[in-house]
């Protein structure tokens, strides 16, 4: 069973990655070649060239997906504590799952109006609204669930025992709570670093994003460059996984 | 990649004899990049309901009954492990009614699926379009209704 998990794990996941690294460090691949016929770094220097772009739509995805994350995290720290205490939680949590099962691209186009009126469209700051818009019901769902009676109780007996509502929060919920924090954190700066049709649709293209700038190297057809933006884009997945490759590969 | 792999063993004689996977009439393309990026998800799935169900513990027990081993695969472990990973099934057949990218770059102009039709119908400059778009958007939106309330249902039913 592991070996047939690992097989599939080398198929599926690192062939399409070694593949993607060899694609942005070659500039002749002509079919049916197995390999490219040079190697050379011009795909590369293309993305340190200030022209390109390349460094900037990184720097922007990274800034959009940071504080989409933060955002999303925090808030739906929140919330999620509200809903876990509400009396109609479940009625509530149902209502959640909504925008989170929703394709972006349609939810984009049924908000896009509504970001027009308010002069969102086409903006740094609408982009993040709207990214935020999607990741929220997966945080509040997340800490929904992390909200137990336990955990309010320990709260409770902090105050109880005459701490103060902050420190509470800082010595013991912040604590006990670090685990979930960083798995939202992480999921949520994944969902935005994927984003690409809300992104297309509410950025209107201004937005550059990293995801934006891939499509657009696949849409004219130039492979190489479609592989060194595809590269930039795996690498922060591949980051988190290696960070979290514990919780993952033990298991298996 | 798998074309030129073909091509150098000399099971295929050039790039036409390879199947299409892009733009292909049964969208064998979509369906295999959709399956190959639910096959991490899907496994860890499993796995976990596996480990929380004690699936090994019921085969042991089905075997001291005198179970055969196909009886324990086909009677025990997959009717729990499918029941047990229905809701996230369903959230995952959600995600990928919905889903965009993958359609969009590797499926046909006709028929198209639904995320990326609705997208077609906004972008034209036919303003007649529009409606129409907004017609499939709604139908759209009461499927996952749909959908989602069936999730919910199984979520709470679940054992």
């Amino acid at each position: 069973m592991k070996k047939f998990i690992w097989t599939m794990f080398k198929i599926f996941f690192i062939i399409p990655l070694i593949y993607l690294l060899v694609l942005s460090f070659s500039s002749i691949w002509r079919y049916p070649a197995l390999f490219p016929e040079t190697f050379d770094l011009n795909t590369w220097k293309y993305f340190f060239d200030i022209n390109s772009g390349l460094i900037h739509s990184l720097l922007l995805s990274l800034i959009i997906s940071s504080v989409v994350a933060l955002l999303s995290t925090s808030f739906g720290f929140v919330i999620g504590k509200a809903l876990a205490a509400s009396e109609n939680k479940n009625m509530l949590l149902k209502l959640s799952y909504f925008p989170y099962a929703f394709s972006p691209i349609i939810y984009a186009f049924c908000i896009n109006f509504l970001f027009i009126k308010i002069n969102f469209s086409g903006t740094l700051i609408g982009v993040v609204f709207a990214q935020f818009i999607i990741s929220i019901p997966f945080a509040v769902i997340l800490f929904c669930n992390h909200w137990s009676q336990e955990l309010n109780d320990f709260e409770k007996v902090v105050l109880t025992l005459g701490g103060t509502k902050k420190q509470a929060f800082l010595k013991v919920i912040l604590p006990l709570s670090k685990n979930i924090l960083g798995i939202c954190f992480f999921q949520t700066f994944l969902i935005s670093w994927f984003e690409y049709g809300l992104t297309s649709v509410i950025g209107l293209g201004k937005i550059q994003t990293l995801t934006i700038k891939t499509y657009q190297f696949i849409g004219e057809s130039n492979i190489l460059y479609a592989g060194l933006a595809s590269v930039l884009l795996i690498a922060p997945p591949l980051i988190i996984l290696f960070y979290n490759r514990r919780f993952i590969f033990d298991k298996l | 990649m798998i074309s030129r792999l073909l091509f150098y063993l000399g099971l295929i004689k050039n790039i036409d004899s390879f199947f299409e996977l892009v733009n292909d009439k049964y969208y064998i393309g979509v369906i295999f990049t959709q399956s190959a990026l639910a096959f991490p998800f899907i496994t860890l799935l499993f796995l976990n309901t596996f480990l929380s169900s004690k699936l090994n513990e019921l085969a042991q027990l089905s075997r001291t009954l005198g179970a055969s081993h196909r009886q324990i695969v086909w009677r025990v472990l997959t009717p729990i492990l499918l029941h047990n990973a229905k809701p996230n099934l369903i959230l995952m057949f959600i995600v990928l009614f919905g889903s965009f990218e993958i359609p969009l770059l590797l499926g046909r102009q006709s028929p198209m699926m639904i995320s990326v039709l609705i997208s077609q119908k906004f972008k034209k400059f036919n303003l007649e379009d529009l409606p129409q778009a907004y017609v499939i958007a709604v139908i759209y939106i009461l499927l996952v209704f749909v959908f989602v309330s069936i999730f919910l249902n199984t979520k709470r039913a679940k054992f």
